[in-house]
């Protein structure tokens, strides 16, 4: 991978944010987490995430609005929701609003969303290459 | 002026008929009782007779007459007395009672309307006037008594759907409770699996790696080993946080089946129960809890869990209340008072207006929307009215009392007073 993506993970459950961070942890991606999704949009404003992870059911925000808010924000910011509320309107609106993948909790296996989340990784890769290609030709017509 | 054959009532000394409305005829003299025997049997009443008022009680008792036709005077015990015991006895009180006079002095009738008496005839007798009272008499105790079937129907309809609506109170309590206990099992539940899965990478890639007969370097076994024993770690510490919501989740459930009052510590109570709401995210998250709790071990003699049920119905009207407030906040704490406890919950809410701070203990009564009509009000809050009046009921129950308060100054409070228990011998 060319790229050290940087990946932010929100979930009020301090327990499961210490867990994901493991799962990740022979990723080659820099992790962050946090527990207060206010927090954690002002800290996607100011500095570059590539991937999200967001918790839907947190009390402050909302998961779903802060994909929202994100999406608006930098449609090229890569959202994973997770859930333990696994309703089929929450599950379409995550969708609707540009999630890339949603996960159920408790996960059948953590690994799954480390697999998922590489392969957006790999999207990402490919995207860049062909985004930066074109910028460059574009670059060199002028 | 008697119109009616008198005469031939002689030999009908038959006693009440089943179907007919029966009167009861008192009076000392014989020709006045045959004489109105035969007016009331024309017009289709069965006739009772009585000579004298101790007689008449008698017979009010054991036949209970539909109306009691009563001359005043007579001997030993007259015509007021009779009809101030037929008024002071439950029994007989609703029975009409009609005066058969022969007094005119406005004083003397006076009298006999105080004693309780519906109407009054005056002697000589007129038929018409006789049967045009009875009737009337009859009539209304019929209509009376209607009213009163009617309204003791209408008690137990409205009692049968105040037992659907607790339940259903309570039902949506239960749900309520279930959503919320399911939610806090499920995180750390995502954590120890989670922590099984690191564990069982790290597990097959060592298998792996021996199976490959190739030695990982010791960076690489250092690193499995940090991560497997911080895996271990994270799920034995939800394992612990799993089992201690079980635990108190036991005790509650264990406390609802004991229905007897026992010594219990309202602030540990209290505590237990502000412990327990935190399953609700808004309550953990939102509101700020402002706890004040006497230094002194408030000991009541109480159902634990009723009080629990109490405090949870104030803490969840409090918390609605505060839906869409800028700086939510609960005060909660318990003071001595002399020789009982003082329990107040406080909120910064919108308050409560003054005008029904009565009404919010009636069953029924409730700010928020009917949940059975699947709707909601503005603040997307349902109730059944029935919250309140089951604290109000629970409070009582243990010799307390319950009142609200909206100061001025801006949101509600709750103020429950319970009496201390007495010192154990």
């Amino acid at each position: 991978m060319s790229n050290e993506y940087k990946i932010l993970l929100v979930d009020d459950d301090q327990q499961i944010l210490s867990m994901l961070e493991l799962a990740f942890s022979g990723s080659p991606y820099e992790i962050r987490s946090i527990t207060d999704p206010v927090k954690a949009y002002k800290l996607i404003e100011d500095e570059h995430f590539d991937i999200v992870i967001t918790d839907i059911q947190m009390p402050q925000m909302d998961g779903l609005s802060l994909l929202k808010k994100i999406k608006s924000f930098n449609g090229m910011i890569q959202v994973i929701v997770m859930t333990g509320h696994i309703t089929i309107n929450n599950t379409l609106d995550a969708f609707r609003y540009g999630a890339v993948d949603i996960f159920f909790k408790p996960f059948d296996n953590v690994q799954e969303l480390v697999t998922a989340t590489d392969a957006i990784a790999a999207r990402l890769d490919r995207v860049n290459i062909i985004l930066n290609s074109l910028v460059g030709k574009e670059g060199h017509n002028a | 002026m008697p119109t009616d054959n008198v005469g031939a009532g002689f030999s009908a000394l038959s006693s009440a008929k089943v179907g007919n409305q029966v009167i009861l005829v008192v009076d000392d003299d014989f020709v006045n009782r045959m004489l109105l025997r035969k007016i009331l049997e024309n017009s289709g009443y069965a006739v009772l007779e009585a000579f004298n008022g101790k007689e008449a009680l008698a017979r009010v008792k054991a036949d209970k007459p539909d109306l009691v036709l009563l001359d005043i005077m007579m001997p030993e015990m007259d015509g007021y007395e009779v009809c101030e015991y037929l008024k002071a006895d439950s029994d007989t009180e609703s029975i009409p009672v009609i005066f058969i006079t022969a007094l005119s002095d406005s004083a003397d009738l006076v009298k006999g309307f105080n004693v309780g008496a519906e109407d009054y005839v005056s002697k000589p007798i007129n038929v018409e006037e006789v049967r045009a009272r009875v009737k009337t008499h009859l009539k209304l105790k019929t209509a009376t008594e209607a009213i009163k079937r009617y309204n003791e129907e209408l008690e137990q309809v409205v009692a049968e759907s105040s037992k659907e609506l607790i339940r259903a109170e309570r039902q949506a309590a239960v749900g309520q409770l279930i959503q919320g206990i399911v939610h806090n099992l499920k995180g750390p539940l995502t954590t120890m699996k989670g922590g099984l899965d690191i564990g069982r990478k790290i597990l097959s890639a060592l298998t792996h790696a021996a199976e490959e007969e190739t030695a990982p370097s010791q960076g690489q076994l250092g690193k499995w080993g940090r991560d497997a024993s911080k895996a271990l770690e994270l799920t034995a510490t939800a394992a612990e946080r799993l089992q201690e919501m079980i635990n108190s989740l036991m005790e509650k459930g264990t406390a609802d089946h004991i229905h007897t009052l026992v010594r219990c510590d309202l602030n540990e109570i209290i505590l237990n129960e502000l412990e327990f709401l935190s399953a609700d995210l808004y309550f953990k998250h939102n509101i700020k809890k402002d706890v004040d709790l006497c230094p002194e071990k408030p000991v009541i003699l109480a159902n634990p869990s009723e009080i629990a049920q109490v405090l949870s119905n104030l803490l969840g009207n409090a918390k609605d209340a505060l839906t869409g407030s800028p700086s939510p906040t609960i005060s909660i704490n318990t003071r001595i008072s002399g020789s009982d406890i003082l329990l107040r919950v406080t909120d910064n809410g919108p308050g409560i207006a003054p005008q029904n701070l009565e009404k919010i203990f009636e069953p029924f009564y409730t700010t928020k929307a009917r949940p059975e009509k699947g709707a909601k009000n503005s603040a997307g809050l349902t109730g059944t009215g029935l919250g309140l009046y089951m604290c109000q009921r629970s409070v009582k129950a243990m010799g307390g009392e319950i009142r609200a308060e909206s100061p001025p100054t801006g949101g509600a409070a709750f103020q429950v007073r319970i009496p201390l228990a007495k010192q154990e011998t």
